[in-house]
């Protein structure tokens, strides 16, 4: 299994979230608390919890580690609250992360920023 | 339990994923687990896990009745559906409609669907099983 730092919470050793932070995109860079980019591996399922800043690449994270990867190509919802119109993501099935833009608004030009998902999915059997 | 068929799974006897793309009707079928229009769920105890991404549909109903174990419990609320967020391509946010019986629609609120453009639907959702079946 890939070597992921974990994220301190009371019981490190059941069920741990891991930090992902390090493998989003370059113009997404994370810091402090609230900026955030979690997984949890839980059996046949995976959760991503995941808080940007500003972004200006529609690819989120190039490649998440393999324990992340989904049986197929994935649509996720999700929510930005200063724009009005509905953003989500697509979670490829080699782990490619990118934003999903459905109604073609500019969301690259600097301005996309509090990008939420939070998001349980079924893993590739391996 | 049996004419579901359970997804490759990483641990096979552990809440395991199934897929349930046999249940679309209307024209909202999907291709596989593993494409990009895929239906599946998980069971976990009381909890039942919804993934959903539609192709084109041309009637408000997305799916055919689910087996039992599927159901959602209603308890005493007098509604006969739990509503379930969800989004869509050139739409924007959505609502489906769970009903008892474990049918899925999608809202009357949803927009237009009957000439088929009306895909992309995306759910995820987690609910309450019944209690007794």
């Amino acid at each position: 299994m890939t070597e992921l730092p974990l994220l301190a919470q009371p019981y490190p050793d059941n069920r741990p979230w891991v930090d992902l932070s390090s493998h989003i995109g370059p113009t997404w860079t994370m810091g402090g608390a609230a900026w955030h980019f979690r997984g949890l591996l839980d059996g046949n399922t995976a959760t991503l919890h995941l808080r940007t800043r500003h972004g200006i690449q529609p690819v989120l994270a190039e490649q998440l580690p393999e324990e992340f990867w989904p049986p197929g190509e994935l649509v996720l919802q999700a929510f930005a609250p200063n724009k009005e119109k509905p953003v989500g993501a697509i979670l490829s099935a080699n782990g490619r992360l990118t934003i999903y833009n459905p109604l073609g608004q500019p969301l690259l030009d600097g301005s996309l920023s509090n990008f939420v998902m939070q998001v349980s999915y079924a893993r590739r059997a391996g | 339990m049996a004419s579901v068929l359970e997804m490759p799974n990483r641990y096979p006897g552990i809440d395991p994923w199934f897929d349930l793309r046999q249940f679309a009707v209307n024209g909202w079928q999907m291709n596989s687990p593993s494409s990009s229009f895929n239906f599946f769920a998980k069971v976990s105890g009381n909890d039942v896990t919804l993934q959903m991404h539609t192709r084109g549909g041309t009637a408000p109903q997305i799916i055919a009745p689910l087996p039992d174990w599927l159901l959602p419990e209603m308890g005493v609320s007098t509604s006969s559906y739990r509503t379930l967020p969800a989004f869509q391509r050139t739409v924007g946010a959505i609502a489906l409609e769970l009903y008892a019986d474990g049918t899925i629609h999608a809202a009357p609120w949803s927009g237009a669907i009957s000439d088929g453009s009306n895909l992309n639907i995306v759910c995820q959702a987690t609910y309450t099983r019944k209690a007794v079946l």
